[in-house]
């Protein structure tokens, strides 16, 4: 019988939740008061004690039922120390602001690690009641920054910053605040500009209609195809010449000023384009804006030509809108660097013949000796002088386990010192350090364009050339007959080929698709790795977690209660995953006594146990009993373990656990990583995209072998056993011949995901993986994956569609104006008609979730 | 119709005035986060609505 299904219901009924992080409690831990809230961790007890003491309950209540939250493991968090170096004048220097007159009131941002939800944002900002002497907390949610002010003559900032850490939210100072705020005020100024663009634009618009109207009330019903000069004479009949040219002139003022300022966005880009004589889509489109303004100006002062300022207005207006959309879909990339630039810390010890001083962190020189203390970040690249220690270096390698260090080893700067003092000559600091480089990259992968915008940069400058080709044939051309026409006619020709759809095609799709994505739980880097994505690729896998769960599970079991609460309380000590899996998969059974135990590393356990129903003082011999692998069971326990059972256990995939007492094997249970059951379906459709597979996989070959053959594909490659290093050589190897997608959990591949053409990490340790893979999957399994091709697929359909409709509605307006039939009424429903045509193809891309299976 | 020439120039000036409003709000970063506030409407509700003396510490 299937134990699984039975284990999982069982689960249900038994799990305790913690009462901070709501994830289960493992047996040993529960409290036995029935009614006391139950913690899985001593660190959540911590936080939720602290958030209980200062009477915010009501955190619980607020956020949602099913929200998970970061458990707070890590010991770093049970220890708010270290923050000693906020209140140090070279930390106050680097980070505060002191407005004057204010009589001690300080100003700092922090980014917070551990923001997850709306009830943070309560539970934050609850902070002056907490800590007296903050004056105000303001959490900004998109991006994790808390705005702090304080009196200082009341509560240090180390004070507060230990209690947002008992909070359970770790606070880093904002280090790059200065550079944030730049960015900020570009971005408030493209948005100042997309106002002023808009009311001109509606302003301009109004005008122009009451001339329109004027024109076409003098056509009468014969409105016909005669459009020009005489129409123009009519329509200052109709409405009154001093009209007419009021009308025109107030056009002018609104809308010169306001294109000049506002367009300077585009007259910079293509001014620098025409410098480094390269192509960009700047270029044309300053040379559009250009000709309507100077045209105007000669118009208005003539007071009888076209004026195009409806149209031109409007196109800088969509334009800027465009390029804000452009701006705001890397934010969510840079952000996350700006955390990892955070965690570098701000200030370092640095020993000096007069003593230790601590400095910020920027200042520290080549050659310096600094020391870093338990517990601590370490701020710059170097070696190791004095000490021993370990340090976790997961954020820079994704290596979940620490690594043992010792002197003459290299360290990093970003990594945490874990155990004892050290002693490091600095190598490189600041921006040279590996940590720099990795948020260089980041950020670089996050602006760095997609082919598919290069492309459409290239084609802008052909476009250029093609355009300023056709408007001096133009002009050749009707120069004979009537000069003034001529010149009507080449400038009508500038305005309207101006290649606002062209502009807005790439941008807009790209923005559209990310966001979507965003809002799925697929964060993705760059509009680049979307488009790869939509190319058929080889997909490596790396089976653990995402073809498989990722979890340890008892998937055969025989056996009663008996062995169930031998197994379970033999292993409630271990904290090995094996131990963990029998704990959580075996039927409940009354725990026995542990008398001894012992844990052998990768191996197995022994344990000494009391007999059932005998008293402590009894005399009786107690039990022993070895759980493990064959080898080490048959070794320990003197036993036989070439069972057949054992053998098709093996043949199913699943590692056999033998449990053997008293000279006798009594269960051998079958442990194993269970298949996703989505699995097998999401790579057909993978296969139907066009997609090749491989696995690459650090556990046993056989154990590759049997997950590839359920999944019903074929593989190109199956491997097992791989080390990082040999993962890496793989993917360099396959790159050479055809782009590869490698597929990894986020912890131990990171150099792979980064190797590869696209990186995706499905559900792992976000910090560690962000930084190394391109997308990352907020949810488990692999219905994200599929979700993401089809998504790339989607959109890029979607681009190749903008692009063909933008490249036929300007071919389109060049033909009608050199023959002559704009005018600027024609010019202002021809130029908004491509642009929304382009929103439009944006906007109804075909969502995947249609057909994709979502949870 | 000659209001128009009244009227126009002041429409222009209050559309100018709502740009300039526009534009102080933007540099003032009423624009910068545009979810956390809606956030924050949500959460003050359950205050008691007398703000109780302040607990200050002596």
């Amino acid at each position: 019988m299937s134990l699984a299904a039975r284990a999982q219901t069982s689960d249900v009924a038994l799990t305790t939740l913690c009462a901070h992080c709501a994830l289960p409690v493992t047996d040993g831990a529960i409290d036995t008061q029935a009614t006391a809230p139950q913690f899985c961790c001593s660190g959540c007890e911590a936080v939720y004690m602290a958030i209980h003491d200062h009477g915010l309950d009501a955190f619980y209540q607020k956020r949602e039922p099913s929200e998970k939250l970061d458990p707070q493991h890590r010991d770093r968090l049970n220890s708010p120390t270290g923050y000693a170096h906020f209140d140090d004048p070279a930390f106050t220097d680097l980070h505060v602001r002191c407005p004057p007159d204010t009589d001690g009131l300080m100003q700092t941002s922090f980014y917070l690690q551990g923001i997850h939800c709306a009830a943070c944002v309560w539970l934050i900002e609850k902070l002056p009641r907490v800590a007296p002497g903050v004056i105000s907390a303001r959490l900004s949610y998109t991006d994790s920054l808390l705005h702090l002010s304080w009196r200082s003559t009341q509560v240090q900032l180390s004070e507060i910053a230990q209690t947002l850490h008992k909070l359970g939210y770790v606070p880093h100072p904002a280090t790059q605040a200065g550079k944030a705020h730049k960015e900020r005020a570009g971005e408030r100024r493209l948005l100042a500009k997309i106002g002023i663009a808009g009311a001109a634009f509606g302003n301009v618009m109004l005008l122009s209609l009451a001339i329109y109207s004027a024109e076409s009330a003098a056509l009468g019903p014969s409105f016909s195809a005669s459009l020009g000069q005489e129409l123009r004479t009519s329509a200052e009949v109709v409405m009154g010449s001093a009209y007419h040219q009021f009308f025109r002139w107030a056009s002018f003022v609104i809308a010169v000023p306001s294109v000049l300022w506002t367009g300077s966005e585009f007259f910079r880009g293509g001014w620098s384009a025409l410098k480094t004589r390269t192509a960009h889509m700047d270029l044309p489109i300053s040379i559009g804006i250009l000709a309507a303004l100077i045209w105007g100006l000669y118009g208005t002062l003539q007071g009888h030509a076209e004026l195009y300022f409806d149209t031109v207005t409007m196109l800088v207006f969509l334009l800027l809108l465009g390029r804000w959309g452009q701006l705001r879909q890397s934010q969510a990339a840079r952000n996350t660097s700006e955390l990892l630039f955070a965690l570098a810390p701000s200030t370092t010890r640095v020993v000096t013949p007069d003593g230790v001083r601590l400095l910020p962190t920027q200042s520290v020189s080549k050659g310096s000796i600094v020391r870093v203390q338990s517990g601590e970040r370490i701020g710059v690249d170097g070696r190791i002088r004095c000490g021993e220690s370990s340090v976790d270096e997961s954020l820079l390698s994704g290596e979940s386990y620490p690594r043992r260090v010792t002197m003459g080893d290299s360290v990093l700067a970003g990594t945490v010192n874990l155990s004892d003092q050290l002693e490091i000559v600095a190598e490189s600091t600041g921006h040279e350090t590996r940590l720099a480089a990795l948020v260089r990259d980041v950020q670089l992968a996050a602006t760095e364009k997609a082919p598919i915008a290069v492309f459409a940069d290239r084609v802008s400058g052909v476009f250029t050339v093609v355009v300023l080709a056709l408007a001096s044939v133009t002009f050749i051309a009707c120069f004979p007959t009537s000069p003034s026409t001529a010149v009507e006619r080449a400038v009508a020709l500038l305005i309207v080929t101006c290649p606002c759809a062209l502009g807005l095609a790439t941008p807009l799709a790209a923005g559209f698709a990310l966001h979507r994505a965003a809002k799925r739980g697929l964060l993705v880097k760059g509009m680049r790795f979307l488009e790869q994505l939509a190319k058929p690729a080889l997909l490596v896998f790396d089976k653990t977690g995402t073809l498989t769960q990722g979890v340890l599970k008892v998937v055969d079991y025989e056996g009663g209660t008996q062995v169930s609460s031998l197994v379970r309380s033999a292993e409630q000590r271990s904290a090995h995953p094996i131990a963990e899996a029998l704990r959580r998969g075996l039927p409940p059974a009354p725990l026995l006594p542990v008398l001894e135990f012992e844990s052998f590393s990768g191996l197995g356990v022994r344990a000494l146990l009391q007999r059932e129903g005998t008293p402590q003082d009894e005399a009786s011999a107690p039990l022993e009993i070895f759980i493990g692998s064959a080898r080490f069971v048959a070794e320990r326990a003197q036993v036989a373990t070439n069972l057949p059972r054992a053998s098709v256990l093996i043949g199913r995939g699943l590692s056999p656990v033998f449990v053997a007492s008293e000279g006798q094997v009594i269960a051998v249970l079958g442990v194993g990583d269970p298949e996703r059951p989505e699995a097998a379906e999401c790579l057909q459709k993978l296969k139907a995209y066009g997609h090749q597979f491989a696995i690459l996989s650090g556990d046993r070959s056989e154990l590759v072998a049997q997950v590839a053959g359920h999944m019903g594909v074929d593989w190109v490659d199956l491997l097992g056993e791989q080390t990082p290093e040999q993962k890496l050589e793989y993917i360099k190897h396959k790159q050479a011949t055809l782009p590869v997608v490698m597929i990894g959990d986020g912890v131990n591949d990171a150099a792979a995901l980064s190797a590869a053409s696209v990186g995706i990490a499905m559900h792992g340790g976000a910090e560690a993986s962000l930084a190394a893979a391109d997308a990352f999957a907020t949810r488990a399994g692999l219905t994200p994956l599929v979700e993401l091709v089809e998504l790339s697929r989607a959109t890029m359909r979607v681009i190749h569609r903008n692009l063909g409709f933008s490249l036929f509605y300007n071919s389109l307006a060049a033909g009608l104006a050199m023959l002559g039939y704009v005018t600027p009424l024609v010019a202002a429903i021809l130029m908004p008609i491509s642009s929304v045509t382009v929103v439009i193809s944006s906007l109804l891309q075909r969502q995947p979730s249609e057909n994709g299976q979502d949870k | 119709m000659s209001i128009l020439f009244l009227l126009i120039p002041l429409a222009v000036l209050l559309a100018g005035g709502a740009v300039i409003a526009f534009v102080w709000s933007t540099t003032q970063g009423q624009f910068d986060d545009l979810e956390t506030p809606a956030l924050r409407m949500l959460h003050d509700d359950d205050e008691p609505r007398v703000p109780s003396p302040p607990t200050q510490v002596e």
